[in-house]
This record gives structure tokens, C-alpha cells and sequence, in this order.
């Protein structure tokens, strides 16, 4: 199974690195590194489908550790690494890379996707920014960086589409991680949210999907 | 606007300091005055080596753990692991400038401020040493502090401001001392700060009097900010009285549009800013200060002197004509002009970037980067900093105004603002972000 799913992944990103040059050295370059994986489920426990999330709204699970956020996106157009029928939906590790801003659970929260909306920090649409220190990031091109001062993109998570169920497994990440420094600047925090030491869990068999604007107090947008 | 003022400001820097030159180190005389004539820097030197594990590299010395100097500490050692990196500060633990006032109004506490130097060394691979720097030899290449020497490879002084009471009328050292203590500015934080915090908790009425100086001082919009919070605090615990602002400046020197709207909409009879009204003398036993055309009476004062770089740079012979006593370096390449080893960054930089932390954080990465290029024999274009810095106007909701912007280099005109964007309606989401700003920052230099 594991090793199956490497070899799908590696053929992609090889695919992937040949058609657009502009990729290399961006996360979608990178071959993944596999953790275990893990089916994404919704709130009643049922499998996530694809087709059936909404465009522009962002989705959090966590993953591949049980306290590494991923803010789950489903865009309106083929993204680079996107899976799902129309190629859209694209999981990043929602740990800003500049100082690891983080959506934490019922706190408020500073890093978002704007879909539509324009992000006055930004200028634009369609950008993922961290309103702590207005890095930007775009999700459609691997979340390279397009602002602030954020050196380099968002820790991408690979996602395995199943095209007969229409369900989404996340299996690995791709580019630069930050979880060890992640896990050192919040060690406080982190034994605090989910007990003593109990925060570098690996995520295994299933991962409940949330709505962000519902697992964290309010959205600080910017 | 913005820029128009900086430049304003940058001119008026420039005539001031000449006058500054010439008066200035009365505090720092202790050494000058005695080592003048033959070796103007030779008392502070010991023959003994500071005990410290031995370089695994070229030695990388960064003087002062301010915002700077952490910083840069940090991004040298990323940049470059092959280099050995000591930060020499003199104090055993950190107190944040950004957020004080927060603190002062009781909406952080001051383990949100409060950070340790040895985390900040061992999380990021260098070596803290606690000691005060006294003096450079740079043809040596050493550092001598008050616990021996150090030698360098490179050096970064980060020495960061210090007070200048002359430019305020003090002028005897006896009454600028006094001045200093009994009314600290509470711009270098540690105990000024902490007593400015008690003098609020025990103010029972009357005028307690804040102070806007003139020229490139720390921090902009911090004497602002710190007058909305006291008038917050002042309404809160209902407290009889007003919180004066003497503003030496014409118009409010940043983001003027939030700052005004918060005084108009949240403290009308509390505060009270008086504009263009720099302090020319304090009588500290009948409690009063002059302005040029008028006499003030406070009940209790924190007084805001202007502002001059680390006097540690003019121990050093590094300070540069028509600035405010600021270091003599190469603009664009930090470096101290002729010695391509030493550099400065920080607050006691010359240029008119705005001197917050977020200025100086973005700075020392852009240092952690050439430093890395320089031991390797390469070089790099400047880049430039980015102060992004949020001000809480309002203490109940929290609310914050901001500005971010970037600066512009332009060999006839010096620098300007650039990019420059700012949010002068006070929002609770700024708010937050404010306080998570910091504590990024904090993490970035600390974790």
C-alpha cells in the first residue's frame, strides 16, 4: 500500500517537473516523503468526497502529526500538484514558514486563504497570508512565496485521490518541513493542548476534517 | 506624507547634531576624560582572554542583545553554520521595548515581555556571553569587556540608543542624572519601565506629563501609543486627571490619522497633546517644564529626551558628522567605512529608517546574509528593511492602528519610504495581530 503510493506520487511529481519548468525548486519539485496514511473524514466520521467540498472554503485536519495543522483548499481551476476531478484541491501545512504563525483550536486565527475576497495585505485574491507578518503565498503554484518575508514555500501535503470513490488520502509532505522547529517553539503550548509529549502522535487510518472558521475563535483577516 | 516627513525629520537630525557634537559625551566621560591625550580608548583594555569555548570557525562577535543584535545573532549562525557566533550583552535577560505599553496598561504581562538569553543561544547554535563591552581594538580584532577580551573575526555592534538631555536644555550632568532617574523616558527597558509601570499604579491625580522628542527617536509611534493606553488606564481605574502630551513635533510623526481619531473618540479630557512643543528645560524641584513659549506643571512625568546612538560608538570613534551621534558606516554595505570587518546595525544606524523592532529584525536577516557572503568572499546588494509595527490605541476593545512599509535608496535624495501602507482605522483584528506580531518575533529570536 505504502509503497505503492510512493511510486504514484514519484511518477506525478516527475510528470509534473517536466511540464512546467517554473516548478523546479518550488515544493512540487521535491519528491514526497511518505508518513502514514490517513483517510480524510468529515465531522460524522463519513469519508471526505472530493466533488463534494466547496470551493474557496478552507477545510483543516491535521496531519501527519496529530498537532501539524493543514489548511485543505479545493480552488476553482487545476492547481499545480492539485488532485481531485478538476485538479483543485491542494493541502498545506498551514505553519507560516516565516516566524510559524498557526491556526490553534478556539483561538483566533491569522493565516487564511482568500478566495474571492482581496487580502488589503496582499492586493489581490486567491492568496494564502499570514496576517502576523503579511507573508503571501500562492496555493495554486505549490504556495510559493509571493510576499513578506517568508523564505521559503509552505510544507506541501500529498495528497492520494481515489478517483473510483472520489476520497482523498493524505500520505506524505513535499519540500522543506518546519515540524521540528514547530515542535520547538510551541512545546508549551503543544503539551498544553494535547497533554505532556502527546503532540508528535502520527495521524494513521483516518483524519477528521474541520471547517476553519469553526475550529478556531474568530478570523483576524488582513 | 509619510516620507515628506522623514525627509523633514531627516534634515532637522542633521542640523541638530552639530550642536550635539560638540556637548556631548557628559555622560560618557568617565572614559574620555582621563585616557584623552595619548590612547583616547586605552582604559577599558585587560591583557586577559574571555574564558569562552574555543571558535570552531571564524568568530562572528555581535555586541548588544536588543532586537539587533539578536537578530542578527540568529540569521549569521543560520546563514552560515560554519561560523562561530558570540552575542556579548550586558544584561542576563531580555525585556521587550515593542509591547511595553501593552504591558504598562496591564493587557500582557510581563512574562510576555521577558525572555532568556540562554534560550535564545541554544536554540539557535550561538554563545551568549554576559558582559559589558567596553572598548574595540581593531587592528587587533578584539573585544574587551569588562570580563576580558574577545577575539573577532567579524564584528556587529548593535549597541542600540542612548539619551541626550542636552538637546532638552539639561545641561549639568547633575540634573540630566536626576532627570534620568526620578523621570525615566522608558525607551531602554528594565527598570525604567518598571518603575514608570508603579508610578501609574500609585498616580492618585493631576498631570502626569509624556514627552514627544524631536528627530529620528526610538520607536514613533510609541510615545503616542503609550498616551492613549495611560488615558485608558486613567478612565478605567478613574483616575482625576490628564495624561499631557508634549509633542515636540508639528504633526503626530506617524500613522497621525489613527492616532488623532483615538484621541478624539476615546479621550477627550484625559489626554491632551500639545503640538510643537519640545521641552527646553525641566525644573525638577518645582516640577515644571519650559517650552519655548510656555511653563507646564506635572504631577509625575515620564520625560522623552531626544535620542543619539550608544555612546559605546563614540568610545569607539565611530560616529558620523550630521547625524545624531550615530555610527559612521557605509549605508548600503553597514560597514564601518575603511573597515570592511566591523559593522553596525540597529538603532545607532544612521540612516532614517524608522527605529522599531520589526526594522531591526528584517535588518539582521538581511546582515545574517552578507556577514555569511563576506566570510566566503562573495558580497550582496542591499536590501531593505521592513518596518511593519502595530500601535493599541485602545485598551478596551483592544484595537490597534498599523503601518508597514519598506524604505527606497537614492544616492541624491538618501532614503525614503517606499511601499508605504498604513491602516489608520483601529480594528480589534489589528488587536490581535498585534500581539501576535510579537509574539512571532519573539519566537523567531528566542525559540
Amino acid at each position: 500500500m505504502k509503497r505503492r503510493g510512493f511510486i504514484k506520487l514519484c511518477s506525478t511529481a516527475a510528470v509534473t517537473a517536466a511540464l512546467s519548468p517554473s516548478m523546479l525548486g518550488t515544493a512540487l519539485a521535491a519528491e514526497p516523503v511518505l508518513y502514514k496514511r490517513a483517510k480524510l473524514m468529515d465531522r460524522a466520521g463519513k469519508p471526505i468526497k472530493a466533488s463534494q467540498l466547496a470551493v474557496g472554503e478552507e477545510y483543516v485536519f491535521h496531519y501527519p502529526y496529530n498537532s501539524t495543522p493543514v489548511l485543505l483548499l479545493r480552488l476553482d481551476k487545476p492547481a499545480n500538484g492539485g488532485v481531485g476531478r478538476d485538479g483543485g484541491l491542494v493541502a498545506f501545512c498551514a505553519v507560516c514558514t516565516h516566524q510559524m504563525q498557526y491556526p490553534r483550536k478556539g483561538d483566533a486565527n491569522l493565516f487564511n486563504y482568500y478566495h474571492t475576497e482581496k487580502s488589503s495585505a496582499a492586493e489581490r485574491s486567491g492568496v494564502i497570508v499570514c496576517c502576523a507578518h503579511n507573508s503571501v503565498f500562492d496555493p495554486a503554484q505549490g504556495a510559493k512565496v509571493l510576499g513578506g518575508q517568508a523564505t521559503h514555500p509552505l510544507t506541501a501535503i500529498a495528497l492520494e485521490y481515489d478517483a473510483a470513490t472520489d476520497e482523498v488520502y493524505a500520505v506524505g509532505t513535499r519540500g522543506q518541513e518546519i515540524y521540528e522547529d514547530f515542535f520547538k517553539a510551541y512545546k508549551q503550548v503543544l503539551n498544553e493542548d494535547y497533554g505532556r509529549g502527546q503532540y508528535k502522535t502520527l495521524v494513521e487510518g483516518q483524519a477528521p476534517v474541520s471547517l476553519l472558521k469553526e475550529f478556531v475563535s474568530m478570523q483576524v483577516r488582513c | 506624507m509619510e516620507s515628506n516627513l522623514s525627509r523633514r525629520s531627516f534634515l532637522k537630525i542633521g542640523g541638530a547634531s552639530v550642536a550635539t557634537v560638540a556637548t556631548a559625551g557628559v555622560a560618557g566621560s568617565m572614559l574620555s576624560e582621563t585616557a584623552a591625550a595619548a590612547a583616547p580608548h586605552a582604559m577599558g583594555r585587560t591583557a586577559t582572554e574571555a574564558v569562552l569555548p574555543k571558535a570552531k570557525g571564524q568568530r562572528v562577535v555581535v555586541v548588544g542583545g536588543g532586537w539587533s543584535g539578536l537578530s542578527v545573532a540568529k540569521y549569521v549562525k543560520k546563514e552560515a553554520p560554519e561560523l562561530d557566533v558570540v552575542l556579548i550583552e550586558k544584561n542576563n535577560s531580555f525585556m521587550s521595548c515593542p509591547m511595553s505599553n501593552l504591558w504598562l496598561a496591564g493587557l500582557v504581562d510581563l512574562e510576555f515581555l521577558s525572555h532568556s538569553y540562554l534560550d535564545a543561544a541554544k536554540n539557535n547554535n550561538y554563545l551568549f556571553f554576559n558582559a559589558t563591552v567596553v572598548d574595540v581594538d581593531r587592528t587587533k580584532r578584539q573585544v574587551y569587556t569588562d570580563q576580558g577580551y574577545v577575539k573577532y573575526d567579524y564584528l556587529v555592534l548593535s549597541p542600540g540608543i542612548d539619551y541626550n538631555y542636552e538637546a532638552i536644555g539639561v545641561s549639568d550632568p547633575a540634573d540630566q542624572f536626576r532627570l534620568r532617574t526620578q523621570y525615566p523616558a522608558g525607551f531602554m527597558p528594565g527598570s525604567e519601565h518598571l518603575s514608570i509601570k508603579r508610578k501609574l499604579e500609585e498616580f492618585e491625580g493631576g498631570t502626569f506629563l509624556l514627552t514627544v522628542p524631536a528627530g529620528n527617536y526610538r520607536c514613533l509611534p510609541g510615545p503616542y501609543e503609550r498616551a492613549c493606553l495611560m488615558a485608558h488606564y486613567f478612565k478605567k481605574n478613574k483616575i482625576k486627571g490628564e495624561v499631557l502630551l508634549l509633542d515636540a513635533n508639528a504633526n503626530i510623526t506617524i500613522k497621525a490619522e489613527g492616532f488623532q481619531a483615538a484621541f478624539d473618540d476615546l479621550y477627550k479630557g484625559v489626554l491632551r497633546r500639545v503640538a510643537s512643543a519640545e521641552i527646553k528645560g525641566v525644573d525638577l524641584a518645582a516640577k515644571t517644564v519650559k517650552t519655548e513659549f510656555d511653563t507646564y506643571n506635572f504631577t509625575d512625568a515620564a520625560i522623552y529626551p531626544r535620542v543619539r546612538g550608544s555612546r559605546l560608538l563614540e568610545t569607539l570613534g565611530l560616529v558620523a558628522k550630521n547625524t545624531q551621534m550615530e555610527a559612521n558606516i557605509d549605508v548600503l554595505k553597514y560597514h564601518v567605512k575603511g573597515d570592511e570587518r566591523v559593522f553596525v546595525a540597529g538603532d545607532s544606524r544612521p540612516m532614517p529608517f524608522s527605529k522599531s523592532g520589526n526594522t531591526s529584525n528584517s535588518e539582521g536577516r538581511f546582515l545574517g546574509k552578507l556577514i555569511a557572503a563576506k566570510s566566503r568572499g562573495k558580497d550582496l546588494p542591499w536590501e531593505s528593511p521592513r518596518t511593519i509595527c502595530y500601535s493599541m490605541v485602545n485598551g478596551d476593545p483592544e484595537e490597534a492602528i498599523k503601518v508597514d512599509a519598506f524604505y527606497k535608496y537614492d544616492p541624491a535624495k538618501g532614503f525614503s519610504f517606499d511601499r508605504a501602507k498604513v491602516d489608520n482605522t483601529r480594528t480589534k483584528d489589528l488587536g490581535i495581530a498585534a500581539k501576535d506580531w510579537a509574539k512571532g518575533m519573539y519566537r523567531d529570536m528566542f525559540s
